[in-house]
């Protein structure tokens, strides 16, 4: 059961010169969750089978929890002369997701905007300048998405029994400590259009720090746990830049081709970490790096001796023995990049020519992902799994060059290396692709035969997903890049619409 | 004026609302849970903490007390197979058990849950204002004796441990491995507590009394080489009248038997997760898991744990035999049988090795055929130190295969690993008669080291 209540208070005035735009108000949200379950088994006769005592044996289980939100909060809008933008909000939110004296939090943000097209010196200066606006805001934004109850330390009745007595196991680490999550986000915006809006672009750059993420701390399990809700110490940084450009090129009577086009080039970096060294994620992440780095063993191919997987070890000479990271140190594991994209975009084309319509979408994105060796390896060949067709090209024979290392149905030294290749920069290689991923074309009957025949409109169509794609992936698919299942599918699609 | 009021007015509604705020954002804690605080206000409440990790220990399947520590270590050593094709089992069967297996991340992860529970049982009872010294003192009794056995099982699979005693998560998150000595010290001290505190004998043997402790205790001496105190536990148990050897070896493994020292209650199933991993579904089926050759062939002829702990089924002409200790796989649910933990025949060979140990022959040679006379053989012929030593080996491979590590763990103890493993598994190396510590928890604790081979 939830229940909101939104109070709302606002007061508009507008001025010859002034926009002012106040607002007032608040959040009281409830939500209750008590759920219980009775089952019963052993029925004998299915006239029963809606009445509970009709069975042998009942279990029930119940759940319940509840969350309560509060939120108050303000915000001021001004528009002044028709160029100048200035908008601050502020708010103070209590959530019963944390403990006592942990649950208020406040948060705000300011932002202002410059229509700069409307000044004098560009209406005489920059006459091609059609529209023009600069903005910037910063704000603090806080999540308090986690679970409820986290901060208690709690213990919960077991479903079966012992010996007809109830137990009781421990639920959760006990850290009472934690509270809002908060975000500062920068952002700067520029916005042009040109030859009265014909071209239009925007750029943004944002920045987002995070520095007290709530976060499932991932703890050794002699905790007794594998991890503890905690507000994390460590910074995370992201960055991006993102640009778009939307542009009419022509617009005749009978023709017109309309394009935009848009590329985010985004960038995550662990920018500090508290005790890095000294924490479960000592070989998982670095200062200056993204969260998403690989880190690994350098691969070297197949020994042609012996057939098995070797790899570089930290001193570079090539080993079968490699050593994983681990006890805080990356051992013979090295920075092997990350799975980040670079860039990531679409590009649509939209063209008409009479009634007919043509439009074209493509997606592109530049990135390194798992190819499919990376998988195929982990379930180590040998064992009873469909097999790549290249591995008919597995090292046989003493001086055999090849990529793929001795087949074996035995759990032994191949097995082990083809975990070792799992955790190389063998198992990841360019993942970047240019996909069409639709192209449409339609015919609407002209407008005359339409009224003849006493209907609005008449459509034909044919439309294809995911028709080819662009990329040197090593797998089947560098979108999903899962080797055992199932790519995005290629569907085709023709159609006739009618509208009376 | 007017606005003056209406502002004045809005401050008084707004600093009220303020106030109620605070309350508005309590929520208790939820109906179905109960704090820790709530869970040690009494001693049944505090009782049923320890029952929960008990519960735990017996719904998990294949879990570390529950057919896992029967199962793997039988497969490292010599005395088990499997028929079908599990890569995480190969890993085992082939000892070359791999840093991201996820059975041994298990193991280390059920164990040390129940290492929390008790620290945190410990620490409960202990601060409590609600429970009678007496009931402190048999709860903080029973804590220990579980949280020593399951420390000296994550031994006998992993070597030294990182020894975690408390519940703060920033104390054990960068805890180090122990060393073997402090690990035995708290594993002794512990159990000696635990047999000053617990009571005596309950009569359903499912939960510990103070002879529980001593005959675990007895075990840990043997493992730790302290042979005189090993006989002195062991004696206290053998002589105490409470137990006793069943002749007919299909009772051994009955939940009424009254050889059997600990059990753990099956919880939810009437089954052994054990016996329906290892009965098969029918008399012709495949047995997932077969006796090996070797073991099957050095029991001596007339051995009636052959006819009666050993199942065999024909399939194409071939016999294959596997463990039948506990007889209900999941379709069968008579006779009733739990986990047996600890039982009398052990606590004679352990007195037995102990004895033979100290230079006490014929006490050895006479626990020794205890064992084997209820097995239907006759009295060891062995004589002299080295040779009953040899006897006790084997007889312990023969009374307590397929039953909780045994076999693997006395391989190591006793420095035979290599001379027996290395001629039946290729690429054996000294290295492998201890897991791998798992990478997941190598990557999570700075100050966690690997064995050594891995």
């Amino acid at each position: 059961m939830t229940w909101i209540i939104e109070p709302q208070l606002e007061y508009k005035k507008t001025t010859k010169k002034a926009m002012v735009d106040l607002l007032v108000g608040g959040t009281f949200e409830k939500q209750t969750n008590a759920q219980s379950e009775t089952d019963g088994y052993g029925y004998i006769n299915d006239d029963l089978i809606n009445s509970i005592s009709g069975s042998a044996t009942q279990t029930s289980t119940d759940a319940y929890s509840d969350y309560k939100y509060i939120a108050f909060f303000g915000r001021f809008n001004i528009k002044w002369d028709g160029k100048y933008i200035l908008d601050v909000t502020g708010n103070r939110d209590g959530s019963s997701r944390f403990g006592p004296s942990k649950q208020f939090g406040n948060f705000g943000s300011a932002g202002a905007g410059w229509l700069f097209n409307e000044e004098s010196f560009a209406k005489d200066a920059l006459r091609f300048l059609s529209y023009g606006k600069l903005r910037a805001s910063y704000g603090i934004t806080g999540n308090d998405q986690v679970a409820n109850y986290q901060y208690l330390s709690r213990w919960a009745p077991t479903y079966y029994n012992y010996g007809g007595s109830v137990g009781y196991t421990p639920q959760d680490l006990y850290n009472p400590d934690f509270t809002w999550a908060t975000t500062k986000k920068m952002e700067l915006g520029l916005e042009l259009g040109f030859l009265q809006n014909k071209i239009l672009f925007s750029s943004t750059w944002f920045r987002d720090r995070t520095s007290n993420q709530l976060i499932t701390y991932n703890l050794p399990s002699q905790t007794g746990f594998t991890s503890v809700l905690e507000n994390w110490g460590a910074t995370v940084q992201n960055t991006g830049l993102e640009l778009s450009l939307n542009a009419s090129v022509v617009k005749a009577s009978t023709f017109s081709w309309k394009s935009s086009i848009n590329f985010t080039f985004p960038r995550n970096e662990l920018v500090s970490f508290p005790g890095l060294a000294q924490s479960s994620y000592s070989t998982t992440y670095q200062i200056g790096k993204s969260l998403n780095e690989i880190y690994g063993f350098r691969s070297a191919g197949v020994n042609t001796t012996t057939g098995l997987f070797q790899f570089y070890n930290a001193a570079g000479q090539i080993t079968e023995n490699p050593v994983s990271s681990g006890s805080g140190k990356f051992n013979d594991y090295t920075d092997l990049g990350n799975l980040d994209p670079k860039f990531y975009g679409g590009w649509q084309n939209s063209f008409q020519y009479k009634q007919f319509q043509l439009d074209v979408f493509l997606d592109f994105k530049r990135q390194m992902g798992i190819n499919y060796l990376g998988q195929v390896y982990h379930y180590p060949p040998g064992n009873e799994y469909n097999q790549p067709v290249a591995f008919l090209n597995s090292w046989t024979t003493p001086g055999q060059k090849t990529s793929y290392e001795v087949l074996s149905s035995q759990y032994g030294e191949a097995a082990t290396e083809a975990t070792n290749f799992t955790h190389s920069s063998g198992a990841y290689s360019d993942a970047s692709y240019i996909r069409v991923k639709t192209i449409s074309l339609s015919y609407s009957l002209p407008s005359g035969v339409t009224r003849k025949l006493n209907i609005q409109n008449l459509r034909f169509y044919i439309t294809a997903q995911n028709l080819f794609t662009i990329t040197g992936y090593k797998g089947n698919d560098p979108e999903t890049q899962n080797f055992y299942g199932i790519p995005p599918l290629k569907t085709i699609s023709c159609g006739l619409q009618c509208t009376f | 004026m007017k606005n003056l009021l209406i502002t004045i007015l809005a401050l008084i509604i707004a600093t009220s609302l303020w106030s109620s705020c605070k309350k508005f954002v309590e929520v208790g804690q939820p109906k179905n849970q109960l704090t820790t605080e709530e869970v040690f206000a009494d001693s049944t409440d505090a009782s049923a903490a320890i029952l929960g990790t008990y519960i735990t220990m017996s719904s998990t399947y294949l879990g570390l007390c529950s057919g896992a520590s029967t199962l793997y270590p039988a497969l490292s050593a010599d005395e088990l197979y499997q028929t079908s094709n599990n890569t995480t089992n190969s890993q085992f069967y082939a000892d070359n058990v791999q840093t991201d297996n996820g059975t041994i991340n298990g193991f280390w992860g059920a164990g040390y849950k129940y290492i929390y529970a008790m620290n945190a049982c410990i620490a409960g009872v202990n601060t409590s204002s609600g429970i009678t010294v007496a009931a402190k003192r048999q709860i903080t009794a029973e804590a220990k004796f579980v949280r020593a056995f399951v420390y000296f099982n994550l031994y006998n699979l992993f070597g030294s441990v990182p020894l975690v005693t408390t519940t703060d998560y920033q104390v054990n998150s960068v805890a180090p491995r122990a060393s073997v000595t402090q690990l035995f010290t708290q594993i002794i001290s512990d159990l000696q507590a635990a047999e000053a505190g617990l009571g005596t004998n309950t009569g359903t043997n499912d939960r510990p009394c103070a002879l529980t402790a001593a005959a675990l205790l007895a075990k840990v001496y043997l493992y730790n080489g302290q042979y005189a105190q090993a006989t002195v536990e062991a004696t206290k148990v053998i002589s105490s009248g409470n137990y006793s050897l069943q002749q007919n070896l299909n009772s051994v493994f009955l939940a009424a038997s009254n050889e059997i020292i600990w059990q753990l209650d099956l919880a939810g199933v009437n089954y052994t997760w054990e016996g329906q991993t290892f009965v098969p579904g029918s008399s012709g089926a495949l047995p997932q898991y077969v006796i090996t050759p070797g073991l099957y062939a050095s029991f001596e002829s007339g051995d009636q744990r052959v006819a009666d702990w050993i199942g065999v089924n024909t399939v194409n002409g071939n016999n294959y035999p596997f463990p039948y200790k506990y007889k209900n796989n999941a379709s069968a649910t008579d006779p009733t049988q739990n986990y047996v933990i600890l039982r009398l025949a052990d606590q004679y060979l352990i007195r037995a090795e102990a004895e033979a140990n100290q230079g006490n022959l014929a006490d050895a040679s006479s626990d020794l055929n205890m064992i084997r006379n209820r097995a239907g053989l006759l009295n060891s012929t062995a004589t002299g130190q080295a040779s009953i030593l040899t006897a006790i080996c084997n007889e312990r491979r023969h009374e307590l295969f397929c039953e909780w590590g045994n076999r693997w763990f006395d391989l190591r103890r006793l420095n035979l690993a290599t001379s027996v493993l290395s001629p039946l598994k290729s690429g054996w190396k000294a290295t492998d008669e201890l897991y791998p510590i798992p990478v997941l928890q190598i990557s999570a604790d700075p100050y966690l080291t690997q064995n050594l081979g891995y």
